[in-house]
């Protein structure tokens, strides 16, 4: 289970950084 | 006779910027150079292999997407590989599968280029592990930090495109990494650094007894640890375990191998620039910065401990206390600072039971991040600084900032902001939660001011993605794996994608032409204002933990 935790945060971490990616092209782009 | 060994090595370093730089210049600027030949045939192969052989260039948020992209499949290989170690080849040892929260803290280390190590190399991993997942990691990190650097640069520099990342990944690897760790790997074999997949070996002792020396494929992960600015040891002592740096030759070498490609980035930039000023301007800062931090660590090591220093032992060679006799205080004060100034983390003696004002060199340049740095990174962060310190004299004098003829508009200075305020709020808003919470007071092992010094550090070196740590602290917990890997993934990426958002932007803004009014930034007066810059915020951020901490407990002591 505690697999499960590491592997899923680790997922959710790296899609928060694409999102951060999007909102930097937002700024760039306003 | 200290003095001399470090202006020595300061000055062979300083020989090596210029032709190391140009060589870094012609490897991601695309210009046809004689390496074509050497590494071209190389490198068509594998872009066929790995379905590359058409690549387009990149903008900052393809590039960014396809860093991410890489590192995380990176981190997926090395988690399974670490959990499965136990029933995987190359083990000799036994070693069983790493723990959960361990694995996580580790992988992330190694991705980051932190090498944060929770766990001994000795006992926690088998050699398969060693070689398929740490040093493996090493190279990709460092070759990730190199590939977002060029393109930070190409674009503030205004070039057609910021590139495409696998192909400067992959240049990074063949160019650089491969090349300079091979040559580097059969030296310290030369110099009697262990390079076997024998296991651990079982000796007998003068007095009868056994005693258990670990040995491995040291060599080849010692080259690659300093080269890319990496720092995860074989040993747990690191760098101060006779077998991964057994000389103060070989110290020599391990501090110019983590040094100099850190200190040929500000050249290369310059080339990019068409202005070899701009760079020499950059690397002047880094210079005096890195020179005022080494002489405090200096001052304070050579002096001592005065509790120590009554007891009636010699102090003529400093304080010896966790340093190494063949090493002496100079060689051990002139590698922490340039150990945390690279952002390595490799110690050739131990941080944690330093002099308190002599603590504080490795403290500050890791919460300056930007002295030389690490592979790519520091000069990022310098340049950061170098936009931020145009926007300020933009505002002091009414003009609109410019940089390499590019105008500093709001939109950067947001990115810039959030990449410069990420670092302080990562170390100092978790070191404030550990001192609130049973998990993070319970691996003290020294409270008081000490204490505080040691959580502090543990939460900077992450942030800075050094590795480093005051290993006093009992920090191989769920707690301290966990957060320390989350610090580790901030530090490491929102400045990263950040600042290539502002390259991305600057590229694309028309140049406006140089005027008499213009404000310039390849000379000495915009190097020590860069320089006042960096001060003033690492002073505004830091000075408040840093008087509670080692300062503190130097007013106990003196």
């Amino acid at each position: 289970m505690m697999d499960v935790y590491m592997t899923v945060s680790l997922a959710v971490i790296f899609g928060l950084f694409a999102a951060f990616a999007e909102w930097c092209g937002q700024i760039t782009r306003r | 006779m200290g003095i001399v060994q470090i202006i020595v090595v300061i000055a062979i370093l300083v020989l090596l910027v210029k032709p190391v730089g140009t060589y870094l210049y012609y490897v991601f600027s695309g210009e046809t150079n004689r390496s074509d030949r050497v590494f071209g045939g190389i490198e068509r192969g594998i872009y066929k292999l790995s379905g590359l052989s058409r690549r387009e260039e990149m903008s900052w948020k393809k590039y960014a997407l396809s860093f991410l992209f890489t590192n995380i499949t990176l981190v997926a290989f090395g988690y399974m590989v670490l959990r499965l170690q136990g029933s995987l080849p190359l083990n000799p040892n036994g070693t069983g599968a790493m723990e959960q929260s361990l694995t996580f803290n580790t992988v992330i280390s190694f991705i980051t280029n932190t090498n944060l190590q929770h766990y001994s190399g000795e006992t926690g991993l088998s050699y398969l592990s060693q070689i398929v997942v740490i040093t493996m990691l090493m190279f990709t990190s460092a070759a990730s930090g190199f590939a977002v650097a060029a393109a930070f640069v190409r674009g503030i520099t205004g070039r057609q495109s910021l590139g495409n990342f696998f192909e400067d990944f992959v240049k990074a690897h063949t160019r650089v990494f491969l090349p300079a760790a091979l040559l580097m790997t059969l030296v310290l074999v030369a110099l009697q650094v262990p390079q076997t997949l024998k296991p651990t070996l079982e000796v007998a002792t003068l007095e009868g007894g056994t005693q258990q020396i670990a040995v491995g494929p040291v060599a080849s992960l010692e080259s690659i640890k300093h080269l890319g600015t990496n720092g995860g040891g074989f040993f747990g002592a690191n760098s101060a375990h006779p077998f991964e740096n057994p000389s103060p030759l070989t110290n020599v070498i391990e501090i110019l191998a983590m040094w100099t490609l850190p200190a040929s980035l500000p050249y290369m930039y310059g080339l990019f620039a068409r202005n070899k000023r701009q760079g020499w301007g950059i690397f002047a800062a880094m210079m005096t910065l890195f020179v005022l931090l080494l002489s405090l660590n200096y001052y304070a090591e050579m002096k001592g401990n005065p509790q120590i220093n009554a007891m009636g032992i010699d102090v003529s060679q400093g304080s010896m206390e966790g340093k190494e006799v063949r090493f002496g205080a100079p060689q051990s004060a002139l590698f922490t600072a340039v150990t945390t100034a690279a952002t390595t983390g490799s110690v050739n003696n131990m941080h944690d039971t330093q002099t308190p004002l002599g603590s504080i060199t490795p403290l500050a340049l890791m919460m300056l991040n930007n002295v030389f740095g690490g592979k790519g990174v520091g000069l990022m962060n310098m340049l950061m600084y170098a936009l931020l310190a145009v926007f300020l004299c933009g505002l002091m004098v009414g003009r609109t900032p410019e940089f390499l003829g590019r105008k500093i508009e709001a939109r950067e200075m947001k990115l810039v902001a959030v990449a410069i305020l990420i670092h302080p709020l990562i170390i100092l808003a978790p070191t404030a939660a550990a001192f609130l919470t049973d998990l993070g007071q319970g691996s003290i092992t020294n409270p008081g001011y000490h204490g505080l010094t040691q959580v502090l550090y543990e939460y900077v070196s992450s942030a800075a993605n050094n590795g480093s740590g005051f290993e006093g602290l009992a920090d191989n917990t769920v707690f301290w794996n966990v957060t320390t890997g989350v610090v580790m993934l901030l530090g490491r990426y929102v400045s990263i994608i950040a600042l290539l958002a502002v390259a991305g932007s600057l590229r694309k803004k028309q140049p406006v032409p140089e005027t008499i009014g213009t404000f310039r930034t390849d000379n000495g007066l915009f190097t020590g204002i860069l320089i006042g810059t960096v001060l003033i915020i690492g002073a505004l951020t830091f000075l408040p933990v840093i008087v509670l901490g080692p300062i503190a407990e130097h007013l106990t002591l003196w």
